[in-house]
């Protein structure tokens, strides 16, 4: 894969190492321009598309006037937010006006162009943010491949999913931040193995309106970015009530998800659930977690030992809900357009069939006990967050889609899942960021999960581990080939 | 709008692993009693928490309301 990489000489590219609010404050007084910007990511795109396949499509036009837009605003003394100007990467499963959502499905090939945003794309579109294109999905955002993307640390290995795109493109730098989706870790498991920041939010927090589902129950909507100041600026600008979506909640005492963010850890009591989160891991990740805990520790965090006894129920719970609805959503299509369905995209539908009504109602109502069992835990325990590694290994192969333990092979799928799925199941907001890189240059992921609404401690936490750690900031090898400003 | 397709995928050819769109949906009886099976123990895995007198749902933030954790 690698020979695909365009040689060609790369632009001049350094604005694409800024942080969204560093880049907001060169925009602001006019020593940067948001069409320079969205050139030197397209730029990258140019550079990294051959291999890496981030992009399902690339709208450079429409870009380029959103871009005219957030400038001439600029020019005028216009403030729209924090994203006015601000690249974005939008998954293919979010409607963007005027474009096809096209699911990464062939079921979608002919479908019509969307008529309107998605509720968290308007938003971003009011606040003067530029979508540079529809980010690769895996099939109906069902899965954990993403193809045909591309992990840019090695474009043998699948970039995670299913906003595998998504983290891609934030990976290698076509766009600042970028828009994925949640229901079982695709938000979390992306962003493990590329090597950035996803934040999925609370149940609730965001507008699901307008983004294809795939479990109405569990689906969450978030952001993925380099650092972890850049997916909270991007959730902040995506939050609130919609009065479409009734599944969207706040609570009004919470703290936007920027708040605090450099307050440090002093005090804060940070959970440690090893047993079902320890199991099955690979040694390297094992290690790499090991070590995050002192330097948790040495910021002033008090790491608890806080073993969770009903791990494994909150993620049968969620796979039985998400499996079952998942049947629900497609039952019409599948039946029309099935021969058009990816083959493991109609297994895990077909597993969702084998599922009765008797088994459904009893993980909705089971759901409700992990949700209690989780909060009890956290009371006993005075937690704040609790840390767990976000997968079990680093990126596989792409035609070796197996985890291979002593016991027995897993399947990608259910060893992706496995470590993320019983947080969706309880609705907490949970991010993964880099806690390192294994000796073939791959990333692990440390997965930091808060109490509902309590985004802000999450990125706090997060904010010190990755000061503290040194993580952020590297660029795939990919682009060291090419480009001195990587 | 003008829209590019992604320069990873030539006009007119798929991109790789795109499914076969020739392929019928049914699925061997045999791969249906394995994830039929994945299923069962999923749901066996969470049978300890059933009873009887439990809510069918609750409001969202009720779980955690009556927590310290919650509020």
């Amino acid at each position: 894969m690698n020979d695909l990489v365009d040689a060609s000489p790369a632009p001049e590219v350094p604005v694409l190492d800024l942080s969204i609010l560093d880049a907001g404050q060169r925009l602001r007084t006019g020593s940067l321009t948001a069409t320079a910007l969205l050139d030197a990511v397209l730029g990258r795109a140019r550079q990294s598309e051959p291999a890496i396949h981030a992009y399902a499509s690339l709208a450079e036009d429409a870009a380029r006037a959103q871009a005219a837009v957030a400038d001439e605003a600029f020019r005028a003394g216009q403030d729209l937010g924090p994203m006015q100007g601000i690249p974005v990467g939008v998954k293919d499963i979010f409607d963007v006006r005027d474009v096809p959502t096209r699911c990464g499905s062939r079921a979608r090939d002919a479908v019509m162009p969307a008529t309107d945003d998605a509720t968290v794309v308007a938003r971003l579109r009011r606040q003067g943010a530029v979508f540079t294109g529809k980010t690769v999905t895996q099939e109906f955002a069902a899965g954990v491949v993403s193809v045909p993307a591309r992990n840019p640390w090695d474009p043998d290995r699948i970039p995670g999913g299913s906003s595998g795109g998504s983290a891609a493109a934030v990976a290698v730098g076509s766009c600042l931040v970028a828009l994925g989706s949640d229901t079982g870790g695709s938000i979390r498991i992306p962003a493990s193995v590329t090597g950035t920041v996803g934040l999925k939010p609370t149940y609730g927090l965001v507008s699901k309106r307008g983004v294809f589902p795939l479990s109405w129950s569990l689906d969450t909507v978030g952001p993925i970015g380099r650092t972890v100041e850049d997916a909270a600026m991007a959730l902040g600008s995506m939050t609130g009530i919609d009065p479409l979506d009734p599944t969207t909640a706040a609570d009004p005492d919470a703290a936007p998800a920027l708040a605090g963010l450099d307050m440090g850890i002093e005090g804060v009591r940070i959970g440690v659930p090893r047993g079902f989160f320890a199991e099955r891991v690979m040694p390297d990740v094992l290690a790499a977690f090991e070590a995050c805990l002192p330097v948790l520790a040495g910021l002033g965090g008090e790491i608890v030992e806080a073993d969770w006894a009903d791990a494994a129920a909150a993620r049968g719970v969620a796979m039985v809900l998400n499996r079952v609805e998942s049947a629900a959503v497609h039952a019409a299509s599948l039946d029309r357009d099935g021969h058009l369905y990816g083959p493991d995209l109609r297994e895990r539908l077909v597993a969702g069939q084998s599922v009765g009504a008797v088994d459904y109602i009893r993980a909705l109502r089971a759901r409700v006990a992990v949700r209690e069992s989780m909060a009890r835990h956290v009371a006993a325990h005075r937690l704040h967050v609790l840390v767990t590694p976000t997968l079990p290994t680093t990126a596989l192969l792409a035609d070796d889609l197996v985890v291979r333990h002593d016991d027995g092979d897993e399947p990608v799928g259910s060893a992706y899942t496995r470590l993320c799925q019983p947080f969706n199941a309880t609705g907490q907001p949970a991010i993964s960021l880099p806690m390192g890189f294994d000796r073939n240059g791959l990333p692990f992921g440390l997965q930091i999960v808060g109490r509902p609404f309590d985004e802000a401690m999450v990125c706090r936490v997060g904010n010190a581990y990755e000061r503290a750690a040194g993580w952020v900031g590297r660029r795939p090898p990919l682009l060291l080939r090419n480009s001195s400003h990587a | 709008m003008t829209m590019t397709d992604a320069a990873a995928t030539p006009p007119g050819t798929d991109p790789p692993g795109t499914p076969d769109a020739t392929s019928s949906t049914a699925m061997p009886s045999s791969a249906q009693s394995v994830v039929a099976a994945d299923m069962a123990e999923m749901v066996a895995s969470f049978a300890h928490l059933d009873a009887v007198d439990m809510p069918l749902t609750l409001p969202y933030r009720a779980a955690w309301a009556d927590t310290e954790a919650g509020r």
